[in-house]
């Protein structure tokens, strides 16, 4: 069974459905809109390091980019495990919250 | 495209860099980078900065637990090597530690002398809404009102919420308690109002009701112990000069806190009304403070305007304009001033300067013993950030341990200090552990950056072949900090010198008055009419020289009259003139000399109504070569100038003699003076005081001398001297602990060299000049600074003063000569040691 905390679960799917456009910035953004409150760079980071280090994702850097001041960026992407980790976590859902579970917390 | 406004702040990335390692902070910083660009494009260069540092600081507790997590297992190292550097160099690290424990103790004094010195009056809860009112008029700034201006100012206005008015009795009053009795000096007069004003903390009493009635009084704390130590103090009956009965209505703590409106008692000014009522109708009288309080969100400034001409509508002096002086703001404007602040700021800035330099020079200079260390730690992976934390770490560790040893001298010398300003601080200020710690970080970090970034800079490579020759890298910058440090302690040694020179110059110049073995009195209230009879028991006696009064005390006093006019002067030129009125015999009393005409005189009947002397100032405003015999008209009544007195000081040094007017007051004074032999002083006393119990039975005799009163009146400068001495020998303890640790550092260096020296038959002498010499031009070199910068700064001061000493050549080489003794002396000490050392001990090494 995988467990991820809370923000590593949430970083990661934020990942896949960025699909190849996944780095800092973009990551940012995403999770800022889908949990409806602003992220700092640090909460980022730190998930993003505990994922790539539990391998289930990669990091690869890509070409330098003049508007991050010559810089590369760096972009995340699902490993196969990392897939596999967010399928069994839809599973553990739809077990923990059973019908009865939904409908009183409606 | 890489312009200055779309790249990320310097600090920033310097911060950012410190906390992450490169991967992270390359990838931190590109994506920081590129949302910053986009803000400052679309949001402007301003707001993205500020987005850029609120997300920083955001994402830093992110950042630091993991960066700590890495560093764990090295800070146990570091602590380790730094404990054994201690161990090992127990010299070096005693100097280090105690040079800055000295100079963070001075820096936490000055803090809690400055802070209290801010204090004064901020305990009031109003205090940023209280003003006094205060009376311009063309001839001069007056602090008192009259009395009607506070109930009028607070009817008219409705930008005054409240408003009190604050007096004093004219004399001192007789207070009695059954059988006990005492001359109360403080006691104040208060409208009801004062107490919802200002904030004083009532121990019992009701401050809403305590002067509902008019012979009510609500004592001090102390005063109420002195009247009733046994006793419930509320509802008692105090007797005012014997006729008066006042009844206790409450118990104010006044001591508590810094507060310019001092008082050792309060009653209402509705007792003065009733006891002398004209004085207090008339518009023309100035002699109350008054207080208001201003609406929230109103402006002194607007309010001067409205009420500057109120006194003048009311028909009072058509001259006076009113204006307002916020009450916070008061202790400074009458009782202190703000440039002793800066004075003390700046010498603290000094000595924790020479101790942070003393610190960065050691740790420089025994750069070489770290080197290997250094050199190891970069092969086996640490980065150029990992030196410069250990080594920041280090000196953190060590500014902190100083700062503990500060706040335990600290704490043992506060006594100490509290004698030396005056002051009654305590040490459980709450500014005074949020100053402690970032004194620490702040020495820490200032002390330890140089060191840090100089260590971590060395090449491992070189390091570890031996190539680096320890020490001489930073040898040029380490004379210039020694350089710097003397120049700083030699100018605390000028200021000194020049402040004792001003209060030796002061004291020099005399008063122009015999003010030795005068014994001066002052009458209390409703004793004044017994001044002739008291005066007829003394004369004559052999153990009384003379005896004679005034109505205003010396040594100093202020008293202005305007309205005299004589020929040749411009009648619409309104001068006002220092003014006092004398009893006979006041001129050869006092040894004054007459320079011109006469003395007053019993057998002119005409001087006891219409004549004046006057000093030579006022000659020289007259503009004419004699004056005796001159008509003055004060208030359209002739009088005749009888003769000129030299000019005598009645005012405080810093102002010019001013021309002064002397007129005979017949129906008796209330300041006596009385000179007695300069032998036998005792049996005078003795005198004086049982012909008064006689004469003026019931009135405690209370005296002083008038060299103490003047001698007293020196004392603030005094508490200057002192402070800035102690601080300035502190400095140059701190400057020597330094440099002797340099000193022992470079024979050390040299030892090889000074062995090869006396084989080759150098002599001893010859040694020690080579050891002495290099010090010693970096203290000439001090002095070339300080003499120019010391010369102005305390010209600058002294020209605060009318009468002043200069800063003359002789402080300024005196103060480098003392240095420079000081210095070689702390020198010599390691040189002749390593001159003195068998070579064959220092060359056997190898």
């Amino acid at each position: 069974m995988i467990l991820l905390s809370r923000s590593e679960e949430i970083v990661l799917l934020a990942i896949w459905k960025l699909k190849d456009n996944a780095y800092g910035v973009s990551i940012r953004e995403q999770v800022s809109k889908d949990t409806g409150h602003e992220w700092s760079f640090g909460a980022i980071y730190k998930p993003l390091k505990k994922l790539v280090h539990n391998s289930y994702v990669e990091k690869r850097s890509s070409e330098p980019y003049p508007e991050r001041g010559g810089r590369s960026k760096y972009m995340y992407s699902l490993t196969s495990s990392g897939k596999k980790a967010l399928k069994e976590i839809r599973k553990i859902y739809e077990a923990v919250w059973t019908e009865e579970c939904k409908l009183a917390f409606d | 495209m890489n312009t200055h406004n779309d790249t990320l702040p310097f600090l920033g990335k310097a911060i950012l860099w410190l906390f992450l390692n490169d991967d992270d902070y390359y990838q931190a910083i590109g994506d920081f980078e590129e949302e910053y660009r986009f803000k400052a494009e679309t949001k402007g260069p301003a707001k993205a900065k500020l987005w850029f540092w609120f997300l920083l600081f955001k994402s830093l507790p992110g950042f630091i637990p993991d960066h700590l997590y890495w560093r764990g297992v090295m800070i146990k190292n570091y602590m380790k090597i730094a404990l054994r550097n201690i161990k090992n160099q127990k010299g070096y690290s005693f100097i280090n530690i105690t040079g800055l424990a000295v100079g963070i103790a001075c820096c936490l004094f000055i803090t809690l002398w400055v802070l209290d010195e801010l204090s004064f009056d901020r305990f009031h809860k109003d205090v940023d809404n209280i003003s006094q009112v205060l009376v311009h008029t063309d001839v001069r700034n007056n602090s008192t009102t009259p009395a009607l201006l506070a109930a009028t100012l607070k009817e008219e206005f409705p930008d005054i919420e409240d408003a009190t008015r604050f007096h004093w009795f004219f004399q001192d009053a007789l207070l009695s308690y059954k059988n006990k009795s005492f001359y109360e000096r403080r006691i104040r007069l208060v409208d009801p109002s004062f107490f919802s004003m200002f904030s004083f903390p009532f121990l019992r009493g009701d401050p809403d009701t305590a002067f509902k009635q008019p012979y009510s009084i609500v004592l001090s704390k102390e005063a109420a112990e002195k009247y009733f130590p046994k006793e419930d103090p509320m509802g008692k009956v105090l007797t005012m000069n014997q006729e008066h009965e006042l009844t206790v209505t409450g118990v104010i703590d006044n001591k508590l806190n810094n507060s310019t409106l001092r008082f050792d008692m309060l009653m209402p000014m509705e007792f003065r009304v009733l006891t002398e009522g004209s004085w207090y109708t008339a518009w023309t009288n100035f002699f109350v403070y008054t207080f208001i309080k201003l609406q929230d969100n109103t402006s002194p400034e607007d309010l001067n305007v409205k009420i500057a001409d109120v006194i003048k509508k009311n028909g009072g002096r058509q001259d006076s304009v009113l204006a307002v002086l916020p009450f916070g703001e008061r202790y400074f404007f009458f009782y202190s001033e703000k440039m002793y602040i800066y004075v003390f700021l700046t010498v603290a800035a000094f000595i924790l300067m020479i101790a942070c330099f003393n610190f960065m020079n050691l740790s420089t200079a025994r750069s070489a013993k770290r080197a290997k260390e250094i050199g190891m730690r970069k092969i086996v992976g640490a980065f150029r950030k990992h030196i410069i934390y250990q080594f920041l770490g280090e000196s953190l560790f060590f500014s902190l341990t100083a700062v503990i040893l500060a706040l335990v001298l600290v704490a043992l010398l506060l006594p100490l200090f509290n004698t030396l300003t005056g002051k009654e601080i305590l040490l459980n200020h709450r500014f005074i552990l949020p100053a402690s710690i970032g004194l620490a970080l702040f020495t820490g970090l200032a002390a330890g950056s140089y060191p840090a970034l100089f260590l971590s800079s060395f090449q491992p490579v070189k390091v570890l072949k031996g190539k680096l020759k320890s020490g001489t890298k930073g040898s040029v910058l380490r004379k210039a900090l020694v350089a710097v440090q003397f120049t700083l302690s030699i100018l605390l040694i000028i200021g000194m010198f020049v402040v004792y020179r001003q209060i030796d110059y002061f004291q020099s110049i005399g008063t122009g008055y015999n003010k030795d073995h005068i014994v001066s009195i002052l009458m209390g209230r409703g004793s004044e009419k017994y001044f002739h009879a008291f005066k007829n028991e003394l004369q004559g006696d052999a153990r009384i020289l003379g005896v004679t009064g005034t109505a205003a005390a010396l040594p100093y006093f202020n008293w202005h009259q305007s309205g005299f006019q004589w020929e040749g002067k411009n009648p619409s030129k309104k001068i006002s003139l220092s003014y006092n009125a004398v009893d006979h015999d006041f001129v050869e009393t006092l040894k004054i000399r007459i320079i011109e005409g006469r003395s007053f005189s019993r057998e002119f009947a005409s001087d006891e109504s219409d004549s004046y002397l006057v000093n030579e100032e006022m000659v020289k405003l007259m503009g004419k070569e004699s004056v005796a015999g001159e008509t003055l008209i004060h208030m359209d009544s002739p009088g005749r100038i009888i003769g000129v007195v030299e000019n005598f000081h009645f005012q405080w040094y810093r102002n010019q003699i001013e021309p002064l007017i002397l007129q005979l007051l017949p129906k008796g004074v209330d300041n006596l003076l009385i000179r007695i032999p300069p032998e036998n002083v005792s049996s005078s006393i003795k005198f004086i005081k049982e012909t008064w119990q006689r004469i003026i039975p019931g009135y405690p005799f209370e005296y002083s001398f008038l060299d103490d009163d003047f001698g007293r009146s020196f004392r603030a400068i005094e508490r200057t001297g002192r402070v800035l001495n102690s601080f300035a020998v502190l400095a140059v303890i701190i400057s020597c602990l330094g440099l002797f640790g340099l000193a022992s550092f470079a024979a050390e260096e040299r030892t090889k060299e000074i062995g090869i020296r006396k084989v080759l038959g150098s002599s001893t002498s010859g040694i020690v000049m080579l050891l002495t010499k290099d010090f010693s031009k970096c203290i000439l070199f001090a002095t070339l600074i300080a003499w120019p910068v010391g010369y102005f700064v305390m010209n600058q001061w002294l020209s605060n003063f009318a009468y002043r000493t200069k800063v003359g050549f002789g402080i300024l080489i005196f103060s480098s000569m003392l240095a420079l003794i000081i210095a070689v002396l702390t020198i010599s000490y390691q040189s002749i040691k390593a001159a003195l050392a068998n070579p064959v001990d220092s060359l056997r090494y190898e």
